[in-house]
């Protein structure tokens, strides 16, 4: 972003804008991911995270 | 001057706000200092020049992105207390790795020179008397039409995903079953029968329900079964 208005390069800004995207995205799937963990166990502690251990 | 003095202005909200995300003790005040610094961040964008990416951060991610934050930290019922127990085990580790991390930065752009062709080598220099808008609209549509379907497509990935993960069949509630409701005849629910004048449908050996006694003689068999 930086370096793209510095150089008047626009194709920085289509970059950012794209990663924006990208992280949308994948904030809305760990929020999902998190929302049913929840769901299914009634707390989301780092440490009781142990559902895969076999 | 004053584009400096803002830029200063808006980069030390940012920073602090962003500081405050992980620090403040109230999950909702940690999403209302992240839509704090979304703001910020756009102004710095508005500063750069890049004013359609300023209002697409202010839309998309105040608008959108932070209500999905906050309608998440709303709805989870989070011991935040018990949750940042470790902070202070964990604080040495933390502070080692954004060391590092600091480090790895500092000696990147430390040694960072800009090409002296570089003005020359701009894939897409902006053009003059066009709208930033404008210009990022005929870059995206034509050289990165790809690009943006591919970003639609992770978008729809994205949104059916999060649809899968969190859609749970409410077993409870009465819904309408369609298609067992079209594939229903009027062989399988009627029947049509002579009744013998004055004798009454009980002679056939239909024996009418307790509670439909007292009900008004109409509505005896209820609805669909009124032509017997």
């Amino acid at each position: 972003m930086a370096f793209s208005a510095a150089l008047n390069d626009l194709v920085g800004q289509v970059f950012v804008m794209f990663t924006l995207t990208v992280a949308a995205a994948e904030a809305a799937i760990g929020l999902a991911i998190v929302l049913i963990y929840f769901r299914n166990r009634g707390s989301i502690q780092v440490e009781d995270v142990n559902l895969m251990k076999g | 001057m004053i584009a400096a003095l803002l830029f200063y202005v808006f980069a030390a909200i940012l920073l602090v706000s962003a500081a405050m995300v992980v620090s403040a003790r109230n999950p909702v005040h940690s999403v209302l200092f992240l839509i704090l610094a979304f703001f910020n961040a756009a102004a710095l964008f508005v500063l750069a020049g890049a004013e359609f990416l300023a209002m697409i951060l202010v839309i998309v991610y105040v608008g959108a992105v932070a209500v999905l934050f906050l309608f998440i930290v709303m709805m989870l019922d989070i011991n935040f207390t018990e949750l940042r127990s470790g902070y202070q085990r964990y604080l040495p580790v933390g502070l080692a790795v954004g060391a590092v991390l600091l480090a790895e930065l500092v000696i990147v752009l430390g040694g960072w020179k800009v090409a002296p062709g570089a003005v020359t080598l701009r894939m897409a220099p902006g053009t003059a008397g066009l709208s930033n808008t404008a210009q990022l609209g005929r870059l995206i549509y034509t050289d990165y039409i790809f690009l943006f379907q591919a970003a639609g497509l992770v978008l729809l990935v994205a949104m059916i995903g999060a649809i899968v993960l969190t859609l749970r069949d409410r077993t409870r509630s009465r819904h309408q079953n369609v298609a067992r409701q079209v594939a229903r005849t009027p062989g399988d629910t009627l029947e049509l029968m002579d009744v013998p004048s004055r004798t009454g449908v009980g002679a056939l050996g239909i024996v009418r329900p307790k509670s439909a006694a007292t009900a008004p003689a109409g509505e005896a068999h209820g609805p669909g079964g009124g032509h017997s």
